[in-house]
């Protein structure tokens, strides 16, 4: 397969083999004598080369466990953008080890990557995978179902999620095969959950009590936390956050924000966002400051029968500019906060959002 | 009930000229749809570029929070003499049905703004044409970058949205004084499917349903109508003027594409000037 990632483009591979070709023809001296015919096969053929060269340099990121508490790790993601670097391995992937084998919470962005995260974890801890958690609906978190399906490791999900990917992770595919090239995309296609629940519940074939908490439509309809009772660790998933703005795009605010409390609530010893680094409770405590102020501001706005046009340009939240995504998508979060604050008008409870 | 004349034959060619994707040209000023559009709107009748906005005025975001709802609002201006705009047309070169609303305005509603949300299916000009009292033609436009707002799925269950149809809501957010302009907001609960979205879980296309018609009246005269289609987001939403003169009931009634018609009024007592 022709990569396009790392030639910048086929032209340019073409270009390339092009002048390879040259090359060899002045180690033969033989100008002219080649044939059109058998010129064309060496195209071929150094284009080919050159393609399989590029595609066995694009490699997997180096993936390093971090220890959290006893059993319990995670797999930090390197950054926030997804690029063919690291292979768009870009939020955290929980570890817990159970009794019997590894959970995984997330299976990361392609079947490929996910080939790579189980044969790491597996070597390094040397249990078995028994169990995956998709926490979200998201190209970078649920892409890998795949590589855990055809191994036969239950895959786990709250039923709006697994609607979530079903319904539109074929365009994360598209997105992310533009970003990482077909390469590192090649073979991934949207795998749904094999378990799914609707309510709050412990976690199914394992026997740590590891609870699944759900609350209602949060930074998605079926965005889930996880918590393991033992150790007091939250992996909170989307719905935490450091230095990632939390994102409306599909989020119910208000849901979102009243759910950070309750998380808090549990006086977690430590909470892993999806983004970011692990930490105590500010993870919960900043993003629930931002949809506080958020929400406020937008309702300030509102009431004053300012339109939605003005209200984009009117709605800062302070203390958020250096966060990942303020530059991005905090004016859609205003856009966002401000259709649903004019929903309330109609006489929509919070939760109908 | 009257609606523009040929605008429903109008939108029926434009969905055709729609589909050539025609390309801006590099200042938008003389593009293949607009061409064909603008006679279809105006005829032969000159247009004038009005970049001053000494009659109207386009705003509009330059890139798009959200395709499938991107606020614009159109400002204009009396001219002296008492020339005033009586009817403002929005077209969205790229998108499907490039005339996204023919909006008509009273003397009753004081000043000819429109303030509006609209799908944009691809990066666009966007053009605000004025037609005023005296015959003539302005027009105003803005580059605004979205894509694939008119395809985007709804953004509710449609069920749900279904459920509260044709619910209306005017906001005022000043009291209305008598002889005053006064702006109000109507919201309006409709899906407006465009046809063009597909649900992603059954892989159908969810059937065309969109508002056509808005009429909005004041102690029994009318203030502005909209003969409007699938460009206008989901839920759509207008804010406008009008000039209360005595106690009367704002009143609006839609009629959509299934010919289901609704109607919501509220009563309005408006303070005398100074009080």
């Amino acid at each position: 397969m022709l990569s396009t990632s790392r030639c910048g483009s086929v032209l340019t591979c073409a270009e390339k083999a092009s002048t390879r070709l040259q090359a060899i023809k002045r180690v033969l001296g033989v100008p002219g004598i080649v044939s059109r015919g058998i010129r064309s096969v060496i195209a071929i053929f150094v284009v080919f080369a050159a393609a399989l060269s590029s595609a066995g340099a694009q490699t997997m990121p180096v993936l390093q466990l971090q220890t959290l508490a006893a059993g319990v790790h995670v797999l930090r993601a390197p950054g926030f953008e997804p690029n063919a670097d690291n292979a768009g391995f870009v939020s955290n992937i929980g570890v817990i080890e159970d009794e019997h084998g590894l959970v995984l919470l997330g299976t990361g962005t392609s079947r490929r990557f996910a080939r790579h995260l189980i044969e790491f974890v597996e070597r390094t801890l040397g249990r078995p995978v028994i169990a995956a958690v998709d926490l979200y609906g998201g190209g970078d978190h649920v892409l890998g179902n795949g590589a855990f399906v055809s191994r036969g490791v239950p895959v786990t999900a709250h039923v709006e999620t697994d609607r979530f990917i079903r319904a539109s992770c074929h365009t994360c595919v598209e997105r992310l095969t533009a970003a990482l090239g077909e390469n590192m995309m090649s073979g991934t296609v949207p795998v749904a959950a094999t378990v799914v629940f609707e309510r709050s519940g412990y976690l199914t074939g394992v026997s740590r009590r590891i609870r699944l908490l759900h609350f209602g439509h949060t930074f998605q309809p079926g965005a889930t936390a996880v918590f393991d009772e033992a150790t007091g660790t939250l992996f909170a998933g989307e719905l935490g956050a450091a230095g990632w703005l939390p994102d409306l795009y599909n989020a119910n605010e208000t849901g979102w924000r009243d759910a950070l409390t309750e998380l808090a609530a549990l006086g977690a010893r430590q909470v892993v966002p999806a983004h970011g680094a692990p930490g105590g409770r500010e993870v919960l405590d900043e993003p629930r400051r931002y949809l506080d102020a958020l929400i406020g501001r937008v309702g300030e706005v509102f009431a004053a029968g300012t339109g939605l046009l003005d209200a984009l340009d009117q709605v800062e939240v302070a203390g958020f500019g250096n966060w990942y995504g303020y530059a991005i998508w905090h004016r859609r979060n205003v856009h966002f906060a401000y259709l649903h604050r004019e929903e309330l008008e109609f006489g929509h409870t919070a939760a109908e959002h | 009930m009257k609606s523009v004349p040929g605008l429903a034959g109008a939108l029926a060619i434009c969905l055709m000229l729609g589909a050539t994707g025609a390309r801006a040209a590099d200042d938008g000023s003389d593009t293949p749809i607009w061409g064909k559009v603008k006679t279809l709107l105006v005829g032969e009748r000159e247009v004038i570029e009005d970049t001053a906005g000494s009659v109207v005025e386009l705003e509009t975001p330059v890139r798009a929070e959200d395709a499938a709802v991107v606020p614009i609002a159109v400002h204009t201006r009396q001219l002296p003499g008492g020339v005033h705009v009586t009817r403002v047309h929005l077209v969205i070169d790229e998108n499907p049905s490039p005339i996204g609303g023919t909006f008509a305005f009273t003397p009753l509603a004081g000043r000819a703004d429109i303030e509006t949300r609209v799908r944009i299916e691809a990066y666009s000009w966007v053009r605000a044409l004025a037609e005023t009292s005296d015959g003539k033609v302005y027009v105003a436009r803005r580059y605004v970058k979205a894509s694939g707002g008119c395809s985007a799925p709804a953004g509710k269950d449609m069920e749900e949205a279904l459920a509260r149809l044709g619910r209306m809501k005017f906001r005022l957010d000043e009291a209305p004084v008598v002889g005053q302009s006064s702006v109000v907001q109507l919201m309006i609960s409709h899906p407006n499917t465009s046809g063009l979205a597909m649900d992603q879980v059954t892989r159908l296309y969810v059937p065309p349903h969109f508002v056509r018609r808005v009429e909005v009246s004041y102690a029994g005269e009318p203030v502005m109508t909209a003969d409007v289609d699938f460009s206008i987001s989901e839920n759509p939403n207008f804010r406008f003027y009008f000039v209360p003169r005595k106690e009367g009931e704002l009143k609006a009634v839609i009629v959509d594409s299934k010919d289901l018609r609704f109607e919501s009024s509220i009563a309005i007592k408006p303070a005398l000037r100074g009080s």
